[in-house]
Order: structure tokens, then sequence, then C-alpha cells
């Protein structure tokens, strides 16, 4: 049975061991984590951190002519305003009360489908909160009852934001409902599927530029405007390749073990190097080399002027990324002339250690895996000389060490286009915000080890 | 409770820690499944934020085993460590709708660190309990409660002892989006007139918290802070006085600041020397102002949508002072079965749907909107300009800029008449549009 098949995604822990702490040097990860099973460690003092809810919003939130049902209270579906992509799939939250959590919440579920349904909704996708996990409301039993009176599909993600420590469970969980939308394919296409879970529009749009001006075509699932039909007809593609495949290679598995499109495990577009392979790897799948080789050096070439000069030469740069990502952008630090100084990784498990081998060249660094949890990179950033510290979003918190940030939000990073633009980041005036930000931890912590506030896990 | 499409605010544990990140010193912990802070992190991320806030909150992040078999020791462990690692003077737990469920003792876990002389309190606040109004307004009850049984830090002795303390409730931080700019409005009017001030949202949050008993008398500016008033009142017998909403413009400013010369035997000739002074401000300020008033074509057509607070305040100030028809008023606040406060003359409702809302927008005949961000889209398919007045704002960083008390006056006045004429433009360029269409067709 294909494993879109069986009721539920499993979690990321229980697919592929994955781990949501480290604290050490990058060596001593590659070789924790080279085993068949990883360690687990807990956190005695944690920060706010994203869950399996958020990221299932994430997955499901671009596709347009959809409607996400929030199951839960009305704060579940909070991020909605920061999330909604423009165009994107209509939010609804079922808007749980007190009473609701003790009565069950099957009345109003039913009753805000309904309701997405008469507002234009072509797919309806149910997520999953805490309360009616806990409450253990009967979900499917109101879907069941709904397959009769709708044609409109009606799919339950089925998160609950405590099952898992790996927010990117929650990206499996709504690829899982998504599979399910998949038709069979009675022929192949001459397209690829490109899979754009989490990432943002600009280095959505930076590469399927370049996928265009290659000559493929593309199906863009699940990302910013796509739809349900981009979904249906993922597996008659003629290949997929995922631009972070931390966040969406569940997809691609699963269409590869029902259909047989093959998964191109293709690195992130990062970089000089890692877009090269990128490129070579979808042309190949197209029977393209020598334009996309032809391609490839009139590109680089215009690149020449930018790593002549060098702009990061001397300079040592802190990472924190998702795995996927973390190789392109050592590579890119190294091709600007700079120096990778530490690394925080969002998840490190068997299917993407892969990617820090690569890296053993710059064993002894501070390495750390954690979503979010900046007291732990300010504790690093506190006792090593960095430059600049590179970071998803909220970067700020580094400038009390003299640390420039570079957020990555919204940023341009994919891609020839990317690196032009990143690099520009690490150029202008560079004003001391020291006095200017939050001093939030204490010196007490900063001293101490980073790794003071873990334990092992007890089974 | 109904369905809600495109949520504007969170749940009630939002509205707390909402109202604790903006209290300097103060750090929440909230015990709750990872994701809980998050959206509420996600939903505020462009408010200005707080003393701790977003990604930073110290958050338990409860998994499955804690669910089964309660979390009171993973919040024991979380307490312990979160005084060593973040900075603070007041640590508050927070609950969740998991924890309420589980039913973690998180008053009992607080009470164990406070007998070690830990300043932490709890509220036992769950996102199902209502919407972040509600937050605000269990935090502050349970503070009143909690704060009597830790030490009291050494407060600073103050300068001016003899001049009356007044607290301010009712304003919702981030649910108000400007509210650090209206409070220190109020504020400066009030020590104007010859009072000291807690508004707890400022430099001095913490130390505001614990002065909080000596109050002459509490200042309440909506619903949400009649029963902080209530439970102060009854507690310390420190009495209340009730506004519907901030005074906004020098009409309502002057009738706010008689009401508290005569209720607390102030200086009546310095306050109105005050008043006096700011009045001849204001019109300075908008010398020029009626000329582009009346050439853009007085007394537009408008309709307002917020909380309840925020729409009786600058409802009341365009209609009353600017002449704008307000054709339909949307209170985004209400409980559900009770009537609207004020009309303005048009039509009043009482939702906080985006698609209801979008719906009234669009068969209202709106000249100009003053609502939220989430209207922006409905705005610009109906080519109306929006001045965005209440939760949530986008794009546009929230620092002092404030709609309340004189200072909020101009700024309001500045912004419609700039609103006007952005209206005015956007037509004539449609119409411009429309000619030239015509004329190519005869042309043709």
């Amino acid at each position: 049975m294909a494993f879109h098949e069986e009721k539920n995604a499993l979690t990321r822990e229980k697919r592929s061991a994955a781990i949501s702490h480290y604290h050490g040097t990058l060596a001593s990860l590659i070789a924790d984590t080279a085993g068949e099973e990883i360690p687990q460690r807990v956190r005695t003092f944690t920060q706010a951190a994203h869950d399996d809810i958020l990221s299932a919003l994430t997955a499901l939130r671009g596709i347009r002519d959809a409607a996400i049902v929030v199951h839960g209270a009305v704060g579940c579906a909070a991020a909605a305003g920061a999330l909604a992509r423009p165009g994107g799939a209509r939010w609804y939250s079922v808007n749980l009360s007190e009473r609701d959590s003790i009565l069950g919440s099957e009345a109003p579920l039913r009753e805000t489908i309904l309701r997405a349904i008469a507002e234009g909704a072509a797919a309806v996708f149910v997520v999953g909160t805490p309360v009616v996990a806990i409450n253990n409301d009967d979900v499917n039993a109101v879907l069941l009852t709904l397959e009769e009176e709708t044609t409109v599909s009606v799919l339950h993600v089925n998160t609950d934001g405590f099952r898992s420590k790996s927010p990117l469970s929650g990206f499996d969980t709504a690829l899982h409902a998504l599979l399910r939308l998949v038709d069979a394919p009675e022929s192949r296409g001459d397209f690829v599927n490109v899979l754009a879970v989490g990432d943002n529009i600009r280095n959505v749009a930076a590469i399927v530029g370049a996928i265009d001006a290659l000559g493929i075509g593309w199906n863009l699932l699940p990302g910013p405007s796509s739809s349900l039909e981009n979904i249906r007809k993922a597996g008659s593609a003629r290949a997929t390749v995922s631009l972070n495949d931390d966040e969406s290679e569940y997809f691609g598995l699963g269409l590869e073990a029902a259909y047989g499109t093959p998964y191109l495990r293709l690195p992130a577009p990062v970089g000089r190097a890692a877009t090269r392979r990128f490129v070579a790897g979808l042309a190949e799948a197209f029977g393209i080399d020598d334009e996309a080789q032809a391609w490839l050096r009139a590109r680089e070439a215009a690149l020449q002027e930018l790593l002549s000069a060098r702009p990061l030469a001397g300079k040592k740069v802190f990472l924190q990324l998702d795995t996927a990502l973390v190789e392109g952008f050592s590579d890119l630090i190294h091709d600007l002339g700079g120096e990778v100084a530490g690394v925080a990784l969002s998840n490190v498990d068997l299917n993407n250690r892969a990617h820090l081998a690569r890296l053993e060249a710059a064993a002894d660094i501070p390495a750390l895996v954690a979503v979010g949890q900046p007291f732990e990179i300010a504790n690093v950033l506190a006792r090593t000389p960095v430059d600049y510290y590179i970071g998803p979003e909220q970067t700020a918190f580094a400038a009390r060490f003299g640390v420039r940030p570079i957020s990555l939000r919204g940023a341009v990073y994919y891609g020839h286009e990317g690196m032009h633009a990143l690099a520009a980041r690490f150029g202008g005036p560079h004003p001391d915000f020291r006095e200017r930000v939050r001093r939030d931890y204490a010196e007490n912590w900063l001293k101490k080890n980073g790794g003071w506030h873990v334990k092992r896990e007890v089974r | 409770m109904a369905s809600i499409r495109n949520p504007r605010a969170g749940c009630a544990l939002h509205g707390a820690l909402s109202t604790l990140e903006a209290i300097e010193g103060i750090v929440p912990i909230v015990q709750a499944n990872a994701g809980c802070a998050i959206q509420h992190a996600l939903a505020y991320r462009d408010s200005g934020g707080g003393y701790i806030g977003g990604q930073a909150v110290p958050a338990a992040n409860i998994i499955d085993k804690q669910v089964i078999f309660g979390g009171g020791s993973r919040l024991r462990e979380q307490i312990k460590n979160t005084v060593k690692v973040v900075e603070g003077r007041l640590y508050a737990v927070l609950g969740s709708c998991e924890c309420a469920m589980v039913g973690d003792d998180l008053n009992g876990m607080a009470r164990e660190a406070a007998e070690q002389g830990l300043p932490v309190v709890a509220s036992n606040i769950a996102g199902f309990h209502g919407d972040v109004y509600r937050g605000y307004e269990r935090i502050f009850l349970d503070l009143i409660d909690g704060l009597p049984t830790l030490e009291s830090p050494p407060v600073p002795q103050c300068q001016d002892g003899e001049r009356p303390l007044v607290n301010i409730f009712g304003i919702v931080p981030t649910a108000n989006p400007y509210y650090k700019g209206d409070l220190q409005e109020l504020q400066r009017i009030l020590e104007a007139i010859g009072l000291r001030v807690n508004s707890f949202f400022g430099p001095d949050g913490h130390a505001a918290l614990y002065s909080m008993p000596d109050a002459a008398l509490n200042l309440v500016f909506s619903r949400w802070g009649e029963a902080i008033g209530a439970k102060l009142e009854e507690k310390y017998a420190t009495p209340q006085l009730i506004f519907d909403a901030m005074p906004l413009g020098n009409e309502e400013v002057g009738l706010f600041v008689q009401a508290l010369v005569e209720r607390l035997d102030l200086d009546a000739t310095a306050a109105e020397r005050f008043l006096e002074r700011e009045e001849a401000w204001s019109e300075y300020f908008l010398l020029g102002g009626a000329d582009r008033y009346f050439d853009d074509g007085a007394g537009k057509r408008a309709v307002i949508v917020g909380d309840t607070e925020t729409v009786l305040r600058i409802g009341g100030f365009l209609s009353r002072t600017l002449g704008v028809d307000i054709r339909t008023a949307i209170y985004t606040d209400r409980v559900e079965g009770e009537e609207e406060p004020a009309d303005f003359g048009g039509a009043a409702h009482s939702t906080s749907d985006g698609e209801e809302i979008a719906e009234v927008l669009r068969v209202s005949g709106a000249e100009l909107i003053f609502a939220s961000s989430l209207e922006d889209a409905v705005a610009q398919t109906l080519g109306v300009p929006l001045l965005a007045v209440s939760h949530p704002v986008r794009d546009r960083f929230i620092a002092d800029q404030t709609y309340a008390g004189l200072r909020g006056a101009v700024a309001l006045s500045a912004d419609t008449l700039t609103l006007a004429r952005q209206g005015q433009r956007a037509l004539e360029e449609r119409l411009v549009r429309k000619i030239a269409a015509a004329g190519a067709r005869t042309a043709a």
C-alpha cells in the first residue's frame, strides 16, 4: 500500500527519526546522526515554536479555489492574516467555545464546511487542533455524512499541535491530504511538478522564471496561485522537483510510489553550485543538457564581477536555516569570500543528514538543531566572533552582540537572482544597533554552556 | 458561536499575551502546545511588539506525553529555568485550551515558585474562553489577585505625591493598534490638569502594577475595563469613572477634563488655560484645512469598522466634528444578541466575519472607509480609499501615532482630508479612463 493510502502521515520522529534539539559542533552532529537511530534530547526551557498546524496552514494557503477550515478556537486561526496569500485559499475558523469543547464540535464543524462550500470552495481542508484532538471529536463521521450531500472534496488534515516536536510533520500531514486529490495518470505530460510549500513568493518567481527560460513546462503546487487542477494533474508529470525537500519531499515520494512519477532529489537552488546541480538535474530529465549548459554559462558569466569583488572577504557568518538550504548557503558564503562560523538547523533526520556531510570542511564550528529558540543562538553569538547572522525572521536580537542581522523574510535567495540579491544585503552602511534592541537574556545565561538546559529523553 | 471568515484577532490567550507583552518588565510563560504563542506572534508581528514578544516568548511547547499525564512537572522546570534565562521583574504563567482540558495546576506551580521568592503569578486562561478582549480583562483580574501574594518591589518615591493618581483601563494593547500613542496622549492631558497616571503600557509598566491600589480613581474607557474597575472598587474601595470611549477632539476632551476636575477637585482655572492653549494649537495646525474640506466636497459618505471603543470614538468625531456621513458602523467585538450602541444616523451591524463585512461595504455607497487592513482588498475593488484605524493594521509601523485626545484629533482631521483627496483623485482618474475609452469608440 502506498503510504498516502494510510490513514495518517507519520510524524517526522517516527518516519525519519527527526531530532529537534542538538548542541555541539558540526563534527559531533555529523557523528551523532550517522547511525540507524538518532538520540533525542529534551529542553527544560523553551521559547515559542512553530507546530504542525502552522505548517499545514502554510502548505495549503496558496490553493486559490480551496477553503481552509481551522477546526478549533478562534486563536488557532489567528495567523490567518499573516499567512494568507493574495488570491489564495479562503480561511474560516469554526470558532469553538468552551461549551463546544465539552459537548463536542461536530455540529459547528459541519455548519462551517457547508458555509465554505456555499461560498464557492472547490475543496475544503479541515485542519485539526488540540481541542478536538484531546476531545476525540469524530471529524471523519462529519466528513462521511457530507460525502452523501456534496461532490466537493472535504479532506481531514489531522494535525493536533502536540504529537510531534517537528513542525515539518505538519507539511507531511497536509501533503498527505493533497495526495488523495491526485488523479491516476493516463499518460505522461511534458512538464515538471515544482513543489513550493513554505517558499516565499519572490523565491518561487525566481525559480519558475529560470525553468521558463530553459523551455520546460512547469506545474507549481501547492504554491502561490496554484489550484486544485495543479494537484489533480501532478501524477502525469514527467518528474517532480522540490524547492526545499525538507518541506515537500513527502509529496514527491508519494507521487513516485503511487504513480511512478520520478522524484528528482535535487538540492535547493541556493548559490552557484547548487543552482548548477538543480538546473542540470532538470535538464537531464527533459533531455536538454546542451541548452541548459549554455544557459548556465551565460548566467554564471554575469556573476563574475560579483564573485571577484568578494564582498564577504574576511567575514564570518552564522546561519539559521532549514537543513535543505544550508549546503547552498554555505557555498554561497564561500563564493563571496566569507566563512561559515556556526549553524542552527531546523530539523535533522535520517533523510536530510546527507546535507551536513558536505559541510565537513568547517567541522569545528558550533552547530545547533532548533526551531526558533533564539536564546540558544544568542548564547552562541555571545561567545563566538561573528559578523553576520542570517536567519528566517525576527533577527534583530543578534544586533545586541555587534552582529549584523540579515533577515530572509520575503527575501529572494534562490538561483542566480538570489545570489545578486543576497550579496547586496551584505553591503551598505552598518549602523550600530547594539543599544537599540531588546536585552531579553540574562548575562548568566549568555556565559553558561549552551547545553545546560538539556536532558536526555526518558522513554 | 458562529464560524468566522478571515478571523481578525486571536483568542483570550492572545489577548492576555498582548497585554503582558506590552508591560515593561513582565515575562509571560505560556503553558500550551507549540504554535499557540507563534499564532499570536504572527498575528501581531507588525504591531511594534513589547517588552518580550514574538518567538522569544517562553513557552512550554507541550507534547502528547504531557497531554496524557499532565504538564505540571514540565511547567515546574519551565518556570525554574525561565527566571534563569530571561530577564524579568515579574513572570506570569498563562494557560491554554489544552492545559484547561488536561487540568494542569497553574496556580499551584506559580505558588510553589512564589514560596521560593520568585515573582511568579498565574492565569488559568484558555483560548476558548473568548476573544482578545476577554483575555485582557481576565489577565488584569488575575494580576489584581496575584500581585498581593508577592513581595512588592521597591517603588520609586514620587516627587509629587500630593497629585492624585489615576489608573487607565479598557484600552486593549494591539487590539487597539494605536494604543501606545493613544495612552501617551491621555497621559499628557491628565498630567497637564494635575494628575499622576498609571497607564501600565509604557516604560514604567511594572512599577505601575504595584501602585495600582493607590489610585484615587480608575478611569475606564471601554466595557473591557469595567470588570477590572469593579474588582478594584470591591478590593480597595477605589471608585471608577466609566466612559464609552477615549475622548477625541476639543469638545470631548473638554467634557472629560471637566468631569475629572469636578470629581477630583482639581484646579479648574489651570485646566481651562491648558485647554485654551491646546485649542489654539489645533486651530493653527489645521489652518487651511477648512478650505480643502469644502473644496473636496464636505460630508463624505463613510463606513467605519472596529471594536466598540474605536467606532464610538472615531465615528463620533468624524460625524460630529468633520461632518462625515457615517452610513454604516460595524462593531467587531459585540457579544451575540447585544444591540449596537450607536448608528450615527445610518445603519449599524455587529460582526467580525470578513465576508459579512465585505458584503456591507459593497452595498454601502461609501466614499471613505475607516476600517482595518483586512478591508483593503474590498476597498481596492470598490476604488474607495481606506484609513486603517482598527486591528489589524498591516504595512504601517505604528509608534506614537494617535487618534485620541487633542493631538489625535488633529491627526485624524489631517488623515481624513488626505483620504478625501485620494478618493477624489481616484475618481478623476477613473473618469479620464472612461472618457478616453468612449473617445476611442467614437473615433472607431
